[in-house]
């Protein structure tokens, strides 16, 4: 007589199990116990042994698929048993649905996660709240804990006696050398009850305490994180991105790097470039290099750029003054002097005071593109990253060009968008048009 | 230690303290000698005090109380005798508009030094009208304490305590208890309001019970004792203030708790205690609170009737039981 092999409930969470594997084929000779079948749960992966004896006749989900719990997986008979007529078809499970599970010992046994299941109402483990929060302050899965017989829900008492019966046991010198060499005694493996020896500990490698180290919040981390969350509470942050062939400033450093080095005794830079066109295009829109006063809005004349710096310890802005009035050796010469003194901790005040635009490059850590956070009170900042040889299409062509996105951050209290997108199409022209800052 | 009964206990109280303050004095019907009042509490004091310090009045309880309110407000001390609390619905004005609210509505200027003193239970088949348990409906008033004795020496040391306590008092005492005895030292002693009394020790489970349900809860305890289950008995004593301190550790240590009350279940103080229960340890609960209580129903003349209705040890045995 043909029988289904129904989808075990592995947990109380368990509504489906996912076959991971037949362990036996159709027409398989099938002795009972034997595993037939790997289920897999929401917490683990089950091999499942066969309910009886037999013949398995049809395996009616398979592998990759999922089954609801209690419906049927397969069906075993007798060999050469037809399937016609008989009660084991797919869709004959109600009755079983319906039939509370029956917890024997061997239920027990075949579900790893069952322990629980006489206090299972269908919904939840019956514990009470003692019991509950004795649990919880033990680190104790109440699914865990056999349903004590004769109660009506598992009792502070029940708790204590698993606790007791899981607690590891160990002989005084076992536990002298697993506090030595830090090991943790419950990830030995022995059976209940049984007691760890000295010996045990010898293969064992101590157990790493993996801390977390704590800095305070002081000086300069602490004006950032302050500046940072000011900025963005009260400026109306918005971006916006274009990308730029680079070919030309590419073109013009290599031609004029030497005469710079030679003159300034520094190396040109391409943000150096990035910096003077920027300096240019907001001598033009001035309302970029504006500070929002809330009953007023100031253009200002001076146009003085701030280079985000990273240190170790934190981010420093110093700031280029007039860049729009220094060529591109003053501007290199500028920048580097900041840059190594903000390295060093010798920026004075006016080193970083007084911007009115930033310019922030991380095209040196491989950045491609990327917004920044408004160095207040200034209205915009410009995020320049990486310029990387791409394929682009130009006339009809396909070209390979070094392209460059620039994102500009702006307060949408006093920049529109159009404005912030003019003035940025404007450093993209100027940056693909170099020779026009020579005008 | 002599042994005397609940009734000379009260009756010890009342001489000792009119003795000790001119200006305690007793009011009520029939309490004054040859009669002794109803339950012959009051026996010998109007022969020791005179008629003046032990006065009768007419069958008036509104009468009465409205009298030794105004007496406590003028600064006398009376002990006013309610003969059964069911007639306290006769001066409940004077008891929870009048007492309970003077010194709060005085801003502190005025306060109400009185004890009423009654009785209450079932037990001789008193019918619906003379065997009420009406504790919780005082407990309700603010300002009012509400003391629930159950023994001989818990009564004398909490009525010395009433009588010398600045507050109007609902002093309950019960009906069953007068003839019960037990030991009192003879020297002075005064027993203080909001300690509860454990009865008895024990592990597994809380009982708490006053008045006569304290001494039920006890004999229950007897009973489960011999079934292995070890019950810890508390009498509260007062149950305003109330001792919750008691209860709590209690509690915490058996998991379990059960409340004994002979006034019927429906908003007795046991929903009380078991609404304390939820928000204090609630955590600490193996099974839920048990009341232990009266029907819903009039207290019935027919003995067999009343049995039936009131609790008692082995209906308190019962319901523990159950709770394992």
């Amino acid at each position: 007589m043909a029988t289904n092999i129904n989808m075990p409930r592995l947990g109380l969470t368990m509504t489906e199990g996912v076959i991971v594997k037949w362990l036996k084929a159709e027409g398989d000779q099938i002795e009972k116990g034997e595993e037939i079948v790997e289920v897999e749960s929401d917490k683990s992966v089950v091999a499942y042994e066969a309910p009886e004896s037999g013949t398995l006749l049809k395996i009616l989900v398979k592998e990759g698929d999922a089954c609801e719990i209690y419906k049927p997986m397969a069906i075993l008979g007798e060999e050469d048993e037809s399937l016609e007529g008989s009660n084991a078809k797919a869709d004959a499970t109600d009755e079983l649905i319906e039939k509370p599970l029956e917890v024997t010992e061997a239920v027990k046994e075949a579900i790893v996660c069952g322990k629980a299941i006489a206090g299972f109402d269908g919904k939840r483990v019956l514990i009470s709240p003692s019991a509950k929060r004795v649990a919880k302050e033990n680190n104790v899965d109440i699914s865990l804990i056999s349903f004590p017989s004769g109660k009506k829900r598992i009792e502070k008492a029940d708790v204590m006696s698993y606790l007791e019966s899981n607690k590891v046991k160990t002989t005084p010198l076992a536990a002298k050398i697993a506090v030595e060499k830090g090991i943790d005694l419950a990830s030995l493996s022995k059976g209940p009850g049984e007691r760890i020896f000295s010996s045990d500990l010898e293969t064992k490698q101590p157990i790493r305490e993996r801390g977390e180290n704590r800095f305070p919040v002081t000086g300069i981390r602490k004006i950032i994180a302050a500046k940072m969350k000011s900025s963005l509470d009260t400026a109306a942050h918005v971006s916006l991105t274009t990308e730029v062939d680079m070919s030309n400033v590419m073109e013009m450093k290599k031609r004029i790097s030497d005469k710079v080095l030679a003159q300034y005794r520094v190396k040109l830079s391409i943000n150096d470039i990035v910096v003077k066109c920027v300096a240019k295009a907001l001598k033009e829109y001035p309302r970029i290099n504006s500070v929002f006063r809330d009953v007023e809005i100031v253009e200002k004349e001076e146009i003085n750029v701030g280079m985000a710096v990273a240190l170790d310890e934190g981010l420093m802005v110093p700031v280029i003054r007039n860049a729009d009035e220094l060529g591109l050796g003053g501007i290199a010469s500028k920048s580097k002097d900041l840059a190594d003194r903000a390295r060093q901790g010798k920026l004075l005040p006016d080193d970083y005071t007084g911007g009115t635009f930033t310019v922030s490059n991380l095209g040196m850590y491989e950045i491609t593109h990327f917004t920044s956070i408004i160095n207040q009170p200034e209205s915009a900042i410009l995020s320049v990253s990486k310029s990387v040889e791409r394929a682009v299409v130009i006339d009809g062509q396909i070209m390979i060009r070094p392209m460059m996105n620039l994102t500009i951050s702006f307060d949408h209290r006093p920049i529109d968008g159009s404005t912030a997108a003019i003035f940025l199409r404007r450093v993209k022209q100027l940056l693909e048009e170099p020779y026009e800052l020579v005008v | 230690m002599r042994v005397i009964t609940y009734r000379e206990a009260i009756n010890e109280a009342l001489a000792e303290e009119m003795r000790r303050d001119p200006k305690v004095f007793l009011i009520g019907e029939d309490i004054a000698d040859d009669f002794g009042g109803s339950f012959n509490v009051t026996k010998g004091l109007s022969t020791e005090f005179g008629c003046n310090r032990v006065r009768n009045t007419p069958i008036s309880e509104a009468g009465l109380a409205g009298a030794a309110v105004g007496a406590a407000m003028a600064g006398m001390r009376p002990v006013a005798e309610i003969m059964y609390i069911d007639f306290s619905a006769c001066c409940f004005d004077a008891i929870v508009n009048q007492a309970a609210k003077i010194r709060y509505m005085s801003g502190g200027q005025v306060e109400v030094p009185v004890v009423f003193r009654t009785q209450q239970g079932a037990g001789r088949s008193s019918a619906a009208q003379h065997a009420q348990s009406w504790e919780a409906i005082f407990a309700h008033i603010p300002g009012l304490k509400v003391v629930m004795p159950a023994t001989p020496y818990d009564v004398k040391g909490l009525l010395k305590t009433a009588i010398r306590d600045q507050d109007p008092i609902m002093f309950i005492e019960h009906k069953m208890l007068y003839g019960e005895k037990g030991e009192v030292p003879e020297e002075e002693y005064t027993i203080p309001f909001g300690q509860a009394a454990i009865r008895k020790e024990g592990t597994d489970v809380t009982i708490i019970g006053t008045s006569r349900m304290a001494n039920f809860a006890l004999k229950a305890a007897e009973m489960l004792e011999k079934d292995g289950i070890s019950a810890e008995v508390i009498d509260l004593r007062t149950i305003v203030p109330l001792d919750k301190e008691t209860i709590i550790k209690s509690v915490k240590k058996t998991g379990r708790l059960a409340i004994a009350q002979e006034a019927v279940e429906r908003c007795g103080f046991a929903s009380e205690l078991a609404a304390i229960a939820m928000d204090e340890f609630f955590d600490y609960l193996d099974a839920p609170v048990k009341r232990v209580a009266a029907t819903n129903t009039p207290v019935a003349f027919a003995p067999a009737l009343e049995d039936f209705i009131i609790p008692n040890p082995d209906k308190i045995y019962k319901a523990v039981k159950g709770m394992f």
